[in-house]
């Protein structure tokens, strides 16, 4: 019984345009990331769709010599909502530092417009991490954003929940 | 579940990368939609020049009046349809795996045997050489071994081309004696085998007998005819189908001044069901009134039933979403196969130690394994706490 109601419910979903579309984006994206195999980004897929991890190197820059991770979701109502990002430590593969930079928070969250309200449609996975690339090779100072402590302090899981406020356009 | 089919099924530029015409690549993302990364469908042009699939474009500006490209201001009613684009779309469509497959780069090469090659070594002199002398090629030295081989070519090579005193006739393309083609009245009488040989006329004319440009004609004239439905396609595009039925768009409604019953009324009329909450109406209204305003940009609109079908799909699927969680993972195979590609130049799937639920559930999937697939159904929920909890809620309820 529970059976047949359970892979009735399976062929809806096979039939949906909509989570439909989202995968195909998704798996044409990754295909895409796997083509063009960006130098230093490195994208580590899961068995979750929706999660994936992506190893930064920064070239050129003093301030970034490690290998940085960042977690990213992508939700439902992607490409509609930009995906989640944030950075984040691995002790399994010795990622220990979240990158020092004027608008990434101590807990991995990211101050940046294009995770909130610049985010459109036709960026795409592959954009987000050339762009997190950037922001980081192009600081040359070594700080927290000033709010940091408090901000850290009560900042929501998900940063997406957060209501940042861009006032800096020179970084 | 069979989402392997799925992913055969997925179309990408990436595909003309390893055919030998890999600048196909920008045609076909160009004909893509920039949202949804499908070819075009019901492709409009905004007022800034850039175009969307009409649902794509219309989903984005309910929520942000905006060109997703350049962020120029853009409203519903700033959408122009472009149909030549579709047609376009269309026709490209239908030749894409005709395309592809006519491109591809074999996959095993075939082994030349020694003979083969040295008959290819010997055919490209044969070509530098205008003079159709048979000794100017024995000549070198090196090549005395090969007489035998050689020989033979040139065996074959005067029972394919006519000789100097033949010719071939541009009608029949039998070979004859030039006498019989230029004294008698052959060529009046000769009449075609088809009409295709007779449309071949013209080249085969101008460079006579060429066995191999003869067999590219033969398959030619054969693919055309194994693909009859092209011809009426074609036809098709150069008069496009005005949608022969009345559609009109619907309207936005301003549901705060619409009294449920009217509400219902509306949707009675667009054959809608009239179940749910008040904000299930509303949103199937808003869902429908996109589906059937972009099925009427298409030049071949679909039956309002598999609008109403897509419509209840799209229902069901947040039923299911927000009660139990959707099929985020793929089945473990296509999933490992789909990995396995993407982990060629890759390392190997990493876990944190932030993704200890991701341990958990790997347990329960052990647990789970000699169970039915009502179980399996049920771990997509949990592999994907965070997200559910957060973002997911947040925009399902808004």
């Amino acid at each position: 019984m529970t059976t047949s109601i359970l892979t009735s419910t399976l062929q809806t979903i096979k039939t949906n345009w909509q989570t439909m579309s989202v995968r195909q984006r998704l798996l044409k994206e990754y295909r895409t990331l796997e083509h063009n195999n960006l130098d230093g980004i490195n994208p580590i897929l899961t068995e979750n769709l929706h999660l994936l991890y992506a190893d930064i190197k920064i070239f050129d820059n003093e301030l970034y010599q490690d290998t940085y991770r960042v977690k990213i979701m992508i939700p439902e109502q992607y490409p509609y909502v930009s995906p989640v990002v944030i950075f984040m430590k691995s002790t399994e593969d010795n990622i220990n530092t979240i990158p020092i930079h004027p608008h990434i928070y101590s807990n991995g969250h990211i101050c940046l417009d294009l995770l909130g309200p610049a985010w459109t449609p036709i960026q795409t996975i592959n954009s987000l991490l050339i762009s997190l690339q950037s922001i980081l090779a192009s600081n040359s100072r070594n700080e927290r954003p000033s709010d940091d402590e408090k901000y850290v302090a009560k900042a929501p899981k998900n940063p997406s929940k957060t209501r940042f406020v861009y006032h800096d356009e020179t970084i | 579940m069979n989402i392997l089919g799925d992913l055969n099924n997925i179309t990408d530029p990436l595909d003309f990368k390893d055919t030998k015409v890999p600048k196909l690549f920008e045609i076909d993302s160009l004909l893509r939609c920039h949202i949804c990364k499908e070819f075009l469908s019901a492709p409009m042009l905004t007022n800034c020049g850039h175009t969307f699939c009409s649902v794509c474009i219309r989903k984005y500006l309910i929520h942000t009046p905006k060109c997703p490209i350049c962020s120029k201001e853009l409203r519903e009613s700033n959408l122009c349809r472009n149909v030549l684009l579709e047609q376009t779309v269309l026709s490209y469509k239908n030749l894409r795996p005709d395309l592809l497959e006519n491109l591809q780069i074999p996959k095993e090469i075939p082994q030349i045997s020694n003979s083969e090659s040295k008959e290819q070594d010997v055919e490209v002199i044969e070509n530098i050489d205008d003079d159709d002398d048979v000794v100017i090629i024995e000549e070198p030295k090196k090549r005395k071994s090969e007489a035998n081989n050689i020989g033979q070519l040139f065996k074959k090579q005067k029972e394919k081309q006519p000789g100097k005193d033949k010719s071939r006739c541009p009608i029949c393309q039998k070979i004859f004696h030039r006498d019989i083609l230029e004294q008698t009245t052959h060529i009046d009488t000769c009449s075609p085998k088809s009409e295709h040989d007779s449309s071949s006329l013209p080249n085969s004319s101008l460079s006579p007998s060429s066995p191999k440009k003869k067999q590219d004609l033969q398959t030619r004239s054969s693919t055309s005819n194994q693909n009859s439905p092209a011809p009426s396609s074609i036809s098709f595009h150069f008069q496009p189908k005005e949608p022969t039925t009345d559609l009109k768009k619907l309207t936005k409604l301003d549901f705060s001044s619409l009294s449920n019953s009217a509400l219902k009324q509306r949707l009675t009329k667009l054959e809608l069901p009239v179940t749910g909450t008040r904000n299930q109406m509303e949103a199937r209204y808003n869902e429908y009134l996109i589906l059937w305003n972009a099925n009427c940009d298409s030049i071949n609109p679909k039956n309002p039933k598999i609008l109403r079908k897509s419509l209840s799909q799209w229902e069901n699927s947040l039923k299911f979403k927000n009660n139990s969680g959707d099929d985020k993972q793929l089945d473990k195979n296509s999933w490992n196969q789909l990995i396995s590609q993407a982990k060629k130049s890759a390392l190997k799937v990493k876990k944190d130690n932030k993704d200890e639920e991701d341990d958990e559930k790997n347990d329960t999937n052990v647990d789970l394994k000699g169970n039915d697939e009502v179980q399996e159904t049920n771990d997509p929920d949990e592999s994907f706490p965070e997200l559910k909890t957060s973002s997911q809620e947040q925009f399902f309820n808004a």
